[in-house]
């Protein structure tokens, strides 16, 4: 069977959809939109804990709210400081 | 503003979540398509809002994320009707206010004209109350068809016109006819003579021979265009002169009020106010009528809230008394004197443009006199035939 050269189909597809990674967008540090999550972890007003498919994205800050919830996209808005990663 | 009304009519609950995992509680009501709003962190938990009928269904949601739900506060009409059930005044006064409204939506309330310039909104709205439009009007019986070829017939200026009912406010639209410019009708010859002395400042000459120019000064009765023309073959011929001759002119008019006479004051009055609702007018006052000549001036008021003009509104009527009369003081005599001099200048030199003037007020005799001295810029080509003599 003839092997897949993972780096020629690199070059063609998206990154996010590939490795389903998730997309995130800010707006300076007072809005950010996380697509593709699939729950909520963590929820307070200093912290905010998304799962996504591939890692799990924490958002440290003030007075953080959840703006907006769908099935695969949160909205975070409030005065964020820090973004961790954590696969 | 919309959504929190819809919010409003059917009721919602502000909640607030304690226990173990509200994010497994937010996830299950995403997971569920269950909406809420204002979800945020609070003192030992979360506090957020829900429908009234979204809220009676999430237990089972709050029993499987181990969180307690609390209701804080609940807003809507669902739960006004709720806390006022024994109050039946309420419900009838709604109930009739809707009914009152509903009535009072089938008349008309206020009438816009628009698009009118030579004509006068009175005289348009006179016509209209005379062929069956006027405020209080029963839309149901209204034929606009009808009222608007009435109305088109008895003021000939109307070249079209349009009523538009919508809600409560007659729109009427009006385009007026357009004047077709005079033409002069006679053909035979003659010339075109300074009506008063002036320097001329403009000179349009329609037909005949120019004889000023910009800067002339001429007197009265000289010959301005003269009717004798030469062609190309050097043939003289016998025109109908036309042309406009602008001039700058001097004017002096004299205007006298004696002051011996009488005049009806303007402080003596005694007023007068009726409420008016549509159509009807109720008398608010019942004061006892002077007798004798007397000169009313109405003035009408009309309620309106934030734009929106109502059926009510109040009439002052004003009755100046002819009997109580006095003679006029100097200060008066003037304020009558330079209204007369305004009203002169809108009538007399209302096509005429007014450079300069002066004013002089003199007294003597019981008589306030005003002189005043005016530089006019007038068309002052006046017309005079030829006559052949024998």
């Amino acid at each position: 069977m003839r092997k897949i050269n993972k780096s020629n189909i690199n070059s063609h597809i998206p990154v996010d959809f590939m490795y389903n990674l998730p997309v995130i967008e800010f707006t300076g540090n007072r809005q950010v939109l996380v697509e593709g999550s699939t729950g909520v972890l963590q929820y307070e007003s200093e912290i905010v804990r998304i799962n996504t498919k591939a890692m799990v994205v924490a958002f440290y800050g003030r007075d953080l709210t959840l703006k907006c919830i769908s099935s695969t996209g949160v909205i975070i808005s409030g005065y964020i400081t820090k973004t961790e990663f954590t696969t | 503003m919309l959504i929190k009304l819809i919010r409003w009519l059917r009721g919602y609950v502000v909640f607030t979540v304690k226990g173990r995992f509200p994010e497994r509680f937010i996830n299950l009501l995403n997971q569920r398509g269950i909406l809420y709003w204002s979800f945020v962190p609070c003192k030992d938990g979360h506090k957020g809002s829900m429908s009234l009928y979204d809220y009676l269904h999430i237990r089972k949601i709050a029993r499987h994320s181990h969180v307690r739900l609390r209701k804080q506060k609940a807003v809507g009409l669902p739960f006004f009707i709720k806390n006022n059930k024994k109050r039946k005044g309420i419900f009838i006064g709604g109930v009739c206010v809707l009914l009152i409204m509903a009535f009072l939506n089938q008349f008309i309330w206020v009438i816009e004209i628009d698009g009118t310039k030579r004509i006068s909104d009175v005289q348009v709205l006179q016509a209209l109350q005379e062929s069956g439009l006027e405020i209080g009007t029963y839309k149901g019986n209204m034929d606009v068809d009808t009222i608007e070829k009435d109305t088109i017939l008895r003021v000939p200026d109307i070249g079209w016109m349009s009523i538009n009912a919508i809600n409560n406010i007659a729109k009427v639209e009006i385009k007026e006819k357009s004047k077709s410019p005079k033409i002069s009708k006679s053909q035979s010859p003659c010339n075109l003579k300074a009506s008063c002395d002036g320097v001329i400042t403009k000179t349009t000459v329609v037909n005949g021979n120019c004889l000023v120019k910009r800067g002339t000064a001429v007197v009265k009765n000289q010959l301005l265009v003269s009717s004798v023309v030469e062609d190309n073959n050097q043939n003289l011929a016998y025109v109908h002169s036309q042309g406009e001759i602008l001039a700058d002119v001097n004017e002096e008019k004299t205007f006298t009020v004696n002051l011996d006479n009488s005049y009806v004051l303007d402080k003596d009055y005694t007023e007068k106010s009726r409420l008016d609702f549509l159509r009807f007018s109720i008398p608010l006052e019942f004061s006892s009528s002077n007798n004798g000549e007397k000169l009313s001036v109405f003035k009408r008021y009309r309620m309106s809230v934030n734009g929106v003009a109502l059926p009510l509104g109040k009439t002052l009527c004003r009755n100046y008394y002819c009997n109580n009369t006095e003679k006029l003081s100097e200060e008066n005599g003037i304020n009558i004197l330079k209204k007369k001099i305004k009203l002169q200048e809108c009538f007399e030199h209302s096509k005429d443009k007014i450079k300069s003037k002066k004013i002089n007020f003199t007294q003597n005799n019981k008589k306030s006199t005003a002189v005043v001295s005016y530089v006019i810029n007038k068309n002052i080509a006046q017309k005079q035939k030829l006559s052949v003599r024998s």
